[in-house]
């Protein structure tokens, strides 16, 4: 089944012709804690190619989440600059960089994070809901296109997100992410809370999307699934300490 | 429907308990605010339209005799559209063996109508029947008589007659009974000759052709008329026009009551309001990492506020459901009780729209706007904090010095966690403080005001230091009645006094509303008054007054040491002010003047005569004075002396008794509505409490905390709270009760209160704190304990 491109408000911004699609200069991350200022990037450059499937890899507490949150714009950086998608996101204020990210950006947390009182199909449609895009009839019929896509039944779909398993869960975190088939998905340890064998559908369901043309950054410290991904990037101490790796 | 309304609609069901929470508060809130300001718009709006059906007078002369010739005379004055002739005699009906109840016994034309201040039948015959009488509705309780039983009535000084009660009449004319404590009887000029009065009339009353509101142009069509009455050559004794005109007597303590009741209605709202904040703040923190994703996927600041601002107005829909038809049933309860003390009838009670728009508006608008600073603290976080789960909690402070403290008061460990927890969420804790202390302090103040009104009108009746009151028809010589009334049994002292109507005579030569004047002994053993301002007369005092201070609702210019003309008995005579008292009058009832008799006598002639006796009795109690009063009347009238009207202390003391209870009974009722929303909130805070400490608990219980343990810590928390607030309440309810003393003493009886602190209030509330804080942390307590170790450690 093909899943339609619905109409929106807000078109993401095209890169301009041979940019890269993600692009960190220079990047530095500190956070002021009770203990005293902690840097948790220090001077991270990393670019990353439309339709590449990037694993970042390292060690807990390495920096790889707060990296992930730089390209995402959920953080912001202290200095240096982050391009995704050809915004600076440095520029852009609060609420066009929920609006950005709602286009741009699909985001799987290692939880799911599926808000607990909508249905399936709900969580699904939110973030066409927020962005604006579709009428209520055109975000059903996607919801529900995605779901079949990630082999979630209709009757699941108007379940909770309590009465599925966590794979199926995650799933959904995948559909929802889909929602408004943004060209960059950005995951989070996404297999970090599943079994092997479940953890590895989903990995499977990363790559036939990479293998769609999506650009897929995936954070994770199996270094199996990492090997499998197009490169690797490995952070320790806040640093790129290999941004070849494949 | 969008998603994101799902979410505001699976939230609002998703906790029930806690929903039901917060709507009650709401619904409460609106409730007493909606119930009162709908009474409010009610009684004002039909006391006024049903003064107006009335006719009432533009102004009342009261003169000599005179008949129907006079009345066709005033008619021709210009600016006169409408006169009529007024005959009121003063009368007492007997409720019992030797007791007596003050009657003012009107004259209707034969054919029942008057054309000014419209007197309407209610029950049995219509017009008054020969030898018969009607009563005033509302009066009718005071006869201790029904329709078709027979009255004993006595005019003063002629004989007592056996008459019926042949119906009932309905007069918004007058001051009703509970407030004058008088009787009003309807007859015929036929039966009012057989009962000995005169068949004449005493009062002109007229209703101006234009300017019925205009109190300057009344004024001078009533000089008009009292030059015509002058003319016939009749003494104009008294000429009253209402201020302002066409204002029911009671309409000018409306705004106060009204006010202190929209206040409290308001006050309800305001306490809502806190617990509202609590509440959705305790929500958000809930929801903190929902709303980081849902920022990660999207959503803008004004998107996430819109959400919760959806859910507040949500909260808002719910209470109306149930605060409109509360809220109807209220106002038609307090609109009814309020209109029976009024003598009002409600007609076709409507609730009305506007206030139904209002109740609308505050249950919608008050719960958005008290979480939006919540709502906005939370929806302009960075989404980074919002997953990370952060809140604005504060961190766990130092407190070893309170370590210490404990550790020296021997506090168990359960209790110090409960006392921490209790000062973890601060700002929480400051709403249900302001809250659950609101409500305290309004009931302390309540119950306070009730002690401050008994004990005023204790004080009043002990400055009158007789027992019993003796009115006689006529003056007789003041040793002989004294002789007559010291020779009964158990009394131990009379003293006589005289008594008139006088009339302050204004700049204009006009005079103004007559005042009841008592000309006493200066140094009387049998009143010892409150002074207000200056002094009380002295033996030595020549034409000194004394004035109640209800005279200056009137004259409010008027100072110690001032002189004034009054009238008595048709001539002017200059007196000055000495001094003025506090008694429990109405503003609305006359003022009394107390001059030396002496004085009195020397310009009005009357030297060792009396019209008037107070007398002291050994018994001080209601049998005594009852015993007293009926032995007196026995000994009097074998006597010869015609007696016009004996009260005691006692009946004084319930008259305004009566008057006081229903006030305090209302203010009772508003105090419980602000207590039970003080009590929700309290228990809203605890059931949060819980919730967020879900996990905690759970670690609690894996390490080995028992289930009583777990309750303890929350059962004590709860207390704690209480605690604090019952102090807070004590606290803030002496300036309010303070405050609402002076108000409604001025209001109501032109003189503060004397303000007596409720402690048995501040008892009973600390006993009721500890109630609602016991219930409000038992049902969260019982449920944390209930929860296995397994559910709270995966507690999200």
């Amino acid at each position: 089944m093909t899943i339609e491109q619905l109409p929106g408000p807000t078109p993401v911004k095209a890169a301009a012709q041979g940019e890269a699609l993600i692009s960190l200069r220079d990047v530095v991350k500190q956070y002021e804690t009770a203990a005293g200022a902690y840097t948790a990037l220090r001077g991270i450059n990393l670019t990353i190619d439309r339709g590449e499937f990037v694993a970042i890899v390292g060690k807990s507490g390495s920096g790889k989440s707060t990296l992930i949150n730089m390209i995402t714009g959920i953080d912001r950086s202290t200095s240096g600059e982050v391009r995704v998608a050809g915004e600076n996101l440095g520029k852009l204020n609060e609420g066009k960089l929920a609006v950005w990210r709602g286009r741009t950006i699909g985001i799987i947390f290692q939880f799911f994070q599926l808000l607990p009182t909508l249905t399936v199909a709900e969580n699904v449609m939110l973030p066409m809901d927020f962005c604006n895009i579709g009428t209520d009839r055109q975000r059903r019929e996607r919801a529900a296109a995605l779901l079949e896509r990630m082999e979630l039944s209709e009757e699941q779909a108007n379940k909770l997100p309590t009465a599925l398993s966590g794979g199926q869960q995650q799933r959904v975190a995948i559909a929802r992410a889909l929602a408004n088939d943004p060209p960059l998905l950005v995951a989070d340890e996404p297999t970090g809370n599943l079994d092997s064998r479940t953890a590895d559908s989903i990995f499977h369901l990363f790559e036939e999307l990479a293998a769609q043309g999506k650009t897929v950054v995936m954070v994770t410290h199996d270094n199996d699934l990492a090997n499998r991904a197009s490169r690797a990037v490995v952070v320790a101490d806040g640093q790129i300490v290999d941004a070849s790796a494949a | 429907m969008r998603p994101r309304w799902h979410k505001v609609l699976r939230d609002l069901i998703s906790s029930p308990t806690r929903t039901i929470m917060v709507v009650l508060s709401i619904a409460i809130g609106v409730f007493a605010f909606g119930a009162i300001l709908a009474t409010r718009t009610i009684i004002t709006e039909q006391l006024h339209t049903s003064y107006l059906a009335i006719n009432p007078s533009s102004a009342t002369i009261t003169t000599d005799p005179f008949n129907d010739d006079l009345i066709d005379a005033v008619r021709n004055v210009p600016g006169v559209a409408q006169a009529q002739g007024v005959r009121v005699v003063s009368a007492r009906i007997a409720t019992g063996p030797q007791q007596w109840q003050d009657t003012a016994l009107y004259v209707l034309p034969d054919e029942g109508w008057r054309d000014i201040g419209i007197v309407k039948p209610w029950q049995g015959a219509w017009p008054p029947p020969k030898n018969a009488l009607l009563i005033e509705r509302a009066s009718l309780g005071k006869t201790k008589a029904a329709v078709g039983d027979t009255v004993r009535i006595e005019i003063a000084g002629q004989d007592s007659r056996e008459i019926p009660i042949a119906g009932l009449t309905y007069d918004l004319s007058l001051q009703p009974a509970v407030i004058s404590g008088q009787v009003y009887a309807y007859v015929s000029f036929d039966t009012l000759e057989w009962l000995g009065g005169p068949r004449s009339y005493n009062q002109i009353q007229f209703v101006v052709s234009e300017g019925r509101a205009d109190e300057s142009h009344i004024q001078a069509v009533a000089d008009a008329v009292g030059r015509l009455v002058e003319r016939s050559g009749r003494t104009v004794i008294n000429t009253d026009v209402p201020t302002p005109p066409l204002q029911h007597p009671l309409e000018i303590l409306l705004p106060t009551i009204l006010f202190i009741l929209t206040s409290l209605g308001l006050l309800s709202l305001l306490i809502s309001g806190f617990l509202i904040i609590n509440t959705i703040s305790a929500i958000l923190t809930q929801q903190t990492r929902q709303i980081g994703i849902m920022k990660a996927i999207g959503a803008r600041a004004d998107q996430i506020t819109g959400l919760y601002f959806g859910l507040s107005a949500g909260f808002g829909v719910l209470a109306l459901l149930f605060a409109v038809p509360l809220g109807v049933l209220g106002s038609y309860g307090l609109t009814q009780f309020l209109a029976s003390q009024f003598n009002l009838d409600i007609v076709n009670f409507r609730f009305p729209l506007p206030v139904l728009g209002l109740q609308v508006a505050a249950a919608l608008i008050v719960p958005m706007a008290t979480a939006a600073l919540p709502i906005r603290a939370v929806a302009s976080r960075p989404a980074r904090e919002a997953l990370s789960g952060e809140t604005s909690a504060p961190p766990a402070g130092r407190d070893a010095p309170a370590g210490r403290l404990y550790e020296a008061l021997h506090i168990s460990r359960p209790t110090r966690l409960a006392l921490r927890n209790t000062f973890r969420r601060r700002g929480r804790l400051a709403r249900t403080l302001i809250a659950l202390a609101l409500g305290g302090g309004v009931f302390i103040t309540v119950m306070t005001l009730r002690a401050s009104l008994f004990t005023t009108l204790d004080e009043s009746i002990a400055s009158q230091r007789y027992d019993v009151e003796v009115q006689f028809a006529r003056p007789y010589r003041d040793a002989q009645a004294e002789q007559a009334v010291l020779g009964v049994p158990g009394v131990t002292g009379a003293e006589s006094l005289l008594r008139n109507m006088a009339f302050p005579v204004l700049a204009d030569g006009t005079t103004a509303e007559g005042i009841n004047l008592r000309a006493i002994p200066a140094n009387t053993d049998m009143f010892a008054p409150r002074m207000a301002g200056g002094r009380w007369l002295l033996p030595a005092d020549g034409r000194a007054v004394v004035l109640t201070s209800n005279y200056l609702v009137k004259a409010p210019q008027t100072r110690v040491g001032d002189e004034i003309t009054l009238e008595i008995n048709g001539d002017n005579y200059r007196w000055r002010v000495v001094g003025f008292i506090e008694e429990l009058i109405p503003p609305v009832s006359p003022a009394w003047a107390y001059v030396t008799i002496d004085a009195y006598t020397q310009a009005l002639g009357g030297v060792g005569r009396t019209d008037t006796l107070r007398v002291a009795t050994a018994g001080h109690d209601a049998a005594s004075h009852a015993a007293a009063a009926r032995a007196m009347e026995q000994q009097l009238t074998d006597d010869g002396f015609a007696v016009r009207l004996i009260h005691t202390r006692t009946e004084d003391r319930n008259i305004l008794a009566e008057r006081f209870n229903v006030l305090t009974a209302v203010l009772s009722i508003m105090a419980m509505i602000i207590g039970t929303v003080g009590g929700l909130g309290l228990a809203g805070t605890m059931s949060i409490n819980v919730l967020e400490r879900t996990r905690e608990i759970g670690v609690m219980r894996a390490i080995g905390a028992s289930d009583e343990a777990v309750q303890q810590i929350v059962l004590s928390e709860g207390l704690i709270i209480g605690g604090i607030a019952w102090v807070i309440s004590t606290i803030i309810s002496v300036p309010m009760s303070l405050a609402m003393g002076y108000a409604f003493g001025m209001a109501l009886l032109n003189t503060p209160l004397i303000w007596v602190y409720s402690l048995p209030a501040v008892a009973m509330w600390l006993g009721l704190v500890l109630l609602i804080a016991s219930v409000a942390s038992v049902l969260p307590a019982r449920s944390a304990s209930r929860l296995t170790v397994r559910e709270v450690l995966a507690y999200e």
